[in-house]
This record gives structure tokens, C-alpha cells and sequence, in this order.
């Protein structure tokens, strides 16, 4: 594997990666503040 | 021994120093920190509960005043699962997760530092109430209000240590979900996956959707009292009862929060000691996934005396009796992978072996108090302190130690002592019994928990239980031991270290290198985990 396929390779990881982190981060931070947002109203 | 093995031995090259630990981003130091905090904080809540036990030798008040007597009760609870149980849980996911799959490393290595070293630091916090006015939290771990507003100025290191350790597990969660869903190696399919790794998914999520409730929790109870709000204040039209209800939608799911990591555990440990492939891997699958997507529409089986409506406390009883049928699975398949197979009782597989028998005795008292009714007579006695002590004790903690045993000789490259070991586990489990069964007897026989003080009935079983937790509490020196004299040398351990154990972790050397699977393995049928 030449050089350039593996900086790509590990462009799409550390994408997916932060994927991963956003939707379930917003998942978690969502909740978080929807129940407080249901309770307050 | 695959090239990426040799490859990694060139570049075994280990930062030195403090700096290793501090800035580590490698998993396996992070797996050894966090064993290490839970293990300290295992002594820590251990401290604590000895001291309950000697002011419960005998009735009347002895040593600690009952102010005191209700911090050790309240620090103890959430010194052991937020500082003990949960932090082990993911020490092991560190260092076994990515050696299982095939991975370099966790997805988020540096996050996974973050996650980490925010636990000495919510520790601190938690821990300092002791030094302040007002003293530690003494309300329960539970944190019921209006009881908890009543704490001085621990309250909100209180607070915001809960909401730390709840960022903590929320990093950690999400760390090991994108490593599984995007490093396995190839041919790693999911349903290829070591059950341990999948018993971690599915905690994850479980983290995940929970932890933020909790916290939520938490900061309208700190609103409540330094904000002018009254979410829980029945005097400016809240509810007290509402915070019992967003506590356990949380409880529920912590306590398999718990226990899965466990239960992969002895997944694991189960089929290497009896040479046979884990009975039915796909149903093992699906009993886990639906233990934890049920564990959330059970909450209300700890409030069954708060007054909910007939149809509320129904539902909540159905509900919780329908876990057994997914626990049941679990269960009968760890049987029929030991059925006919050639086992043999090296130290992990007594201790998976005591985690079926005494889990199910806490799973059986845990059926019996799920059914209404007879719940108004458990509630809040001794009995449901018997329960939750036989789950986590020798099913929980028992799973973890016999993890530990396990995969002690690959990552220390060295055997334990196996006679060591094994006086650990029957030391263990006879004491564990002494402690906790005849709490059963004195619960039914009406005496409250979290009480210093007690009638003159109860004086004898109470004086054997904490001769049993005297025994139970001395008897974890002998793990200590074992550790260190393992980390200190002993027989090699060869690679696959147990001859019927069977998956990637196993085909590296023992200890692994600091680097491992750099070029990914391929992995197919013939050398999957089942
Ligand atoms: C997975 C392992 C389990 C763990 C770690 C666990 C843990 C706990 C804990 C910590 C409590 C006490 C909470 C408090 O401080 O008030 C508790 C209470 C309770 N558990 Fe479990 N439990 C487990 C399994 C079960 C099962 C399988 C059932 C029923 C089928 C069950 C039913 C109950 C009920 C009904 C209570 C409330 C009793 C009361 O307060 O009156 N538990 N459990
Ligand atoms: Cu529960």
C-alpha cells in the first residue's frame, strides 16, 4: 500500500470516527436537555 | 505468529515516565489505569463497608456516630459503582476490545485519556465532602429528595462529581462503539464478534441513553436548591416523587450497565474451560440486546410503595418478570456449552462458575420482590440488600475478578499462581455466603437497611454477617497478591496461554506489544472467536 492510499485510508477512518462521535454526542447531549427542557415546561 | 507482530516488535518502543501514563493514548496503559483505579477504590468502598460491619457487630451504637454511619452507606454505594464496578468494566473493554477485533488501538485514543483522568479528578470531589461542613452525602446513593437538599456544602461537589463521571462513561461508551463499528479487522464480521465485545456494544448504548438522564437529574435537584426552582418541591407545584422516577429510569439500566461487561466476561471464560465453541452464539446475542432495550420500561419495580396507580404497578411487575425469560437464555446456554465438554477448573472458571450459581440466587430474590404485592413487605428491609449484594457481588465483582484471572497471564506474559487463585475463589465464595444470605433471614424478619442501629433480635445473624464481611473484605488482599507477584515474574505463559482458547487476543505474543495489529489480520471462519 503505497503511501497516499494510507493518508486516504485514514482521512475516511478519522471521518467516520467523528461521525460516530457527533451523532451519539448529540444523542447523549440531547437527552440531557430534553429532559430537563420536558420537566421545566 | 503473524507479520504484523514481528513488524510491531521493531517499534516496541514505550514512552517512559510519568508521561506515559499522564498522555497515554495507547489502550492497554489505559486498560491497566483504569483496573488499578477500580481496584483502589474497590479498598476504598471496601474500607467503608467494614466499618458498617463493625457498627453493625452488635446492636446499639459503638464506633461512628449515625450521621457518619449514613456517609459510609451512601459513599460506599457510589464509591463501588461509579469508582469500582463501572471503571473495571472498561479497563478490561480497553485492553480486550481492540486485541479482539484486530484493532491498532481505540478509535478515539485521545479521548480515551480524557476519559480516564476525569476520574481521579470526580473522586477528588466526591471524596473532599468528607473534610467539608456539613459532611459527605448521607441520603442514600440514591439522592432522593428533599433528603439530599439537606446536605451542607458537599452538595454540589456532589452534583458535579455525578455529572463527571457521567461525561466519563458517555466519552468511554462512545470510544468503544466507533472502534467496534469501524476497526474491526477485515473478515471480522459482527456476527463474528467475541460475545465479551458484544456484551460492551450493547452496554454502551445502555451508557449512552442513560447517563444522561441521571445527570439530568442532578442538575434540576442542584436548580432545586440554589436556583430558585421547584421541579422537585412539592411547597412551588414539582414533585418529589417525579426525581425517584427519573433516578431509577436510570437505576434499572445501570444495574445491567453492570452486569453485562460480566456476563461477557464468563462468555468468554465458559467455552475456553470447557473446550467446546459457546452454545448458541446468535440467541446469546439476542438475549443480551433484549435484557437491555426491556431494562428500560422496568424502572418503577423500585418504587412499588410509592403509591402509582393499580395499572402502574402491574405493568411494572409483568415487565420485570419478563427479563428472567432473556436471563434465562443466558443462563441455560452457559449450562448446555458445559454440558458433555471437557472441563477443567483453573481459577477463571470457578469464579464464572460461582457467578451462575450466586447470580441466579440474587436473580430469583430480585423475581420474588418484582411481584408487588410481597414488595411492600421486602421494600426497604434487609432483604432487597441481600439481592443486590448476591447480583453484584458474586456476579458482578466475581465476573470481573475471573476476567482478570483469565487474561492476567497475556498481559503480564507471566502465570499466576493457580493455588493462590484458587484459595482466593473458595475463601471468597464461602465468606461472600456468611455475608450475604442471612441478610435474606433478617430482611424477611422486618430489619431496615441503612439503619446504624438495630433490636436485640437480629443481634446473632448480624454479628455471623459481618464476621463474613471481615473474612470477604480480608480475602481481597490475596488478589492483590496474586497480581503483583504476577506482574513480578512466575512461569511463562505461551501465547495462547489456555489450552481451549480460541480468537485474535490469543494468537498474540504473551504479553502483547506495546503495538499490536498495526497491519490488520485477516480473520476468517476458521480462526473467529466461536
Ligand atoms: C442484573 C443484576 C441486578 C442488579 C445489579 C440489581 C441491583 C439492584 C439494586 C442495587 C437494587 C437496590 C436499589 C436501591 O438502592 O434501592 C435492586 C433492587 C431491586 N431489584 Fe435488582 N438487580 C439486578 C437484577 C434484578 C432482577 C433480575 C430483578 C427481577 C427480576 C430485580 C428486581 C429488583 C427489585 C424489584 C428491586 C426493588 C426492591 C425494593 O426496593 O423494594 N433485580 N436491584
Ligand atoms: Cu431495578
Amino acid at each position: 500500500m503505497d503511501k497516499k492510499e494510507q493518508t486516504s485510508q485514514k482521512k475516511e477512518l478519522d471521518r467516520k470516527n467523528m461521525l460516530v462521535v457527533i451523532i451519539l454526542g448529540s444523542i447523549a447531549i440531547g437527552l440531557y436537555a430534553g429532559f430537563i427542557y420536558f420537566y421545566s415546561s | 505468529m503473524s507479520e504484523a507482530v514481528i513488524h510491531d516488535d521493531h517499534h516496541d518502543h514505550k514512552p517512559s515516565g510519568i508521561g506515559r501514563w499522564l498522555f497515554s493514548t495507547n489502550h492497554k496503559d489505559i486498560g491497566t489505569m483504569y483496573l488499578v483505579f477500580a481496584l483502589i477504590m474497590f479498598f476504598v468502598g471496601g474500607a467503608m463497608s467494614m466499618v458498617i460491619r463493625a457498627e453493625l457487630f452488635q446492636p446499639g451504637i459503638q464506633y461512628v456516630d449515625p450521621q457518619f454511619y449514613n456517609s459510609m452507606v451512601t459513599v460506599h454505594a457510589l464509591v463501588m459503582i461509579f469508582g469500582a464496578l463501572m471503571p473495571a468494566g472498561v479497563g478490561l473493554a480497553n485492553w480486550m476490545v481492540p486485541l479482539m477485533i484486530g484493532a491498532p488501538d481505540m478509535a478515539l485514543p485521545r479521548m480515551n485519556n480524557m476519559s480516564f483522568w476525569i476520574l481521579p479528578f470526580a473522586f477528588t470531589l466526591l471524596l473532599s465532602t468528607f473534610f467539608m461542613q456539613g459532611g459527605a452525602p448521607a441520603g442514600g446513593w440514591t439522592m432522593y429528595p428533599p433528603l439530599v437538599l439537606q446536605l451542607g456544602d458537599g452538595f454540589p461537589y456532589l452534583v458535579f462529581a455525578v455529572h463527571f463521571l457521567g461525561i466519563s462513561s458517555i466519552m468511554g461508551a462512545i470510544n468503544i462503539i466507533a472502534t467496534v463499528f469501524n476497526m474491526r479487522a477485515p473478515g471480522m464480521t459482527f456476527m463474528r464478534l467475541p460475545l465479551f465485545v458484544w456484551a460492551w456494544i450493547i452496554t454502551a448504548f445502555l451508557l449512552i441513553a442513560a447517563m444522561p438522564v441521571l445527570a439530568g437529574g442532578v442538575t434540576m435537584l442542584l436548580t432545586d436548591k440554589y436556583f430558585g426552582t421547584a421541579f422537585f418541591d412539592a411547597a412551588g407545584g414539582g414533585d418529589p416523587v417525579m426525581f425517584q422516577h427519573i433516578f431509577w429510569f436510570f437505576g434499572h439500566p445501570e444495574v445491567y450497565i453492570l452486569v453485562l461487561p460480566s456476563f461477557g466476561v464468563i462468555s468468554q471464560i465458559i467455552p475456553t474451560f470447557s473446550r467446546k465453541p459457546l452454545f448458541g452464539y446468535t440467541s446469546m446475542v439476542y438475549a443480551t440486546a433484549s435484557i437491555a432495550f426491556l431494562s428500560f420500561f422496568v424502572w418503577a419495580h423500585h418504587m412499588f410503595t410509592v403509591g402509582m396507580p393499580l395499572t402502574g404497578e402491574l405493568f411494572f411487575m409483568y415487565a420485570t418478570m419478563s427479563i428472567a425469560v432473556p436471563t434465562g437464555v443466558k443462563i441455560f446456554n452457559w449450562m448446555a456449552t458445559m454440558w458433555r465438554g471437557s472441563m477443567t477448573f483453573e481459577t477463571p472458571m470457578l469464579f464464572a462458575i460461582g457467578v451462575l450459581f450466586m447470580f441466579s440466587i440474587g436473580g430469583f430474590s430480585g423475581l420474588m420482590m418484582g411481584i408487588t404485592p410481597v414488595d411492600f413487605q421486602y421494600h426497604d428491609t434487609y432483604f432487597i440488600v441481600a439481592h443486590f449484594h448476591y447480583v453484584i457481588v458474586p456476579g458482578i465483582i466475581f465476573g470481573i475478578i475471573g476476567g482478570i484471572y483469565f487474561w492476567l497471564p497475556k498481559w503480564t506474559g507471566n502465570m499466576y499462581d493457580e493455588k493462590l487463585g484458587k484459595l482466593h475463589f473458595w475463601i471468597s465464595t464461602i465468606s461472600v455466603n456468611v455475608l450475604f444470605f442471612p441478610m435474606h433471614f433478617i430482611g424477611l424478619a422486618g430489619m431496615p437497611r441503612r439503619i446504624p442501629d438495630y433490636s436485640v433480635q437480629f443481634a446473632d445473624w448480624n454479628s455471623i454477617i459481618s464476621i463474613g464481611g471481615f473474612v470477604f473484605g480480608a480475602s481481597q488482599l490475596i488478589l492483590v497478591w496474586v497480581v503483583i507477584k504476577c506482574v513480578r515474574g512466575g512461569e511463562k505463559a505461551t501465547d495462547q496461554v489456555w489450552e481451549g482458547a480460541h480468537g485474535l487476543e490469543w494468537t498474540l505474543p504473551s504479553p502483547p506489544p506495546f503495538h499490536t495489529f498495526t497491519t490488520p489480520p485477516k480473520v476468517t471462519d476458521a480462526t473467529a472467536h466461536s
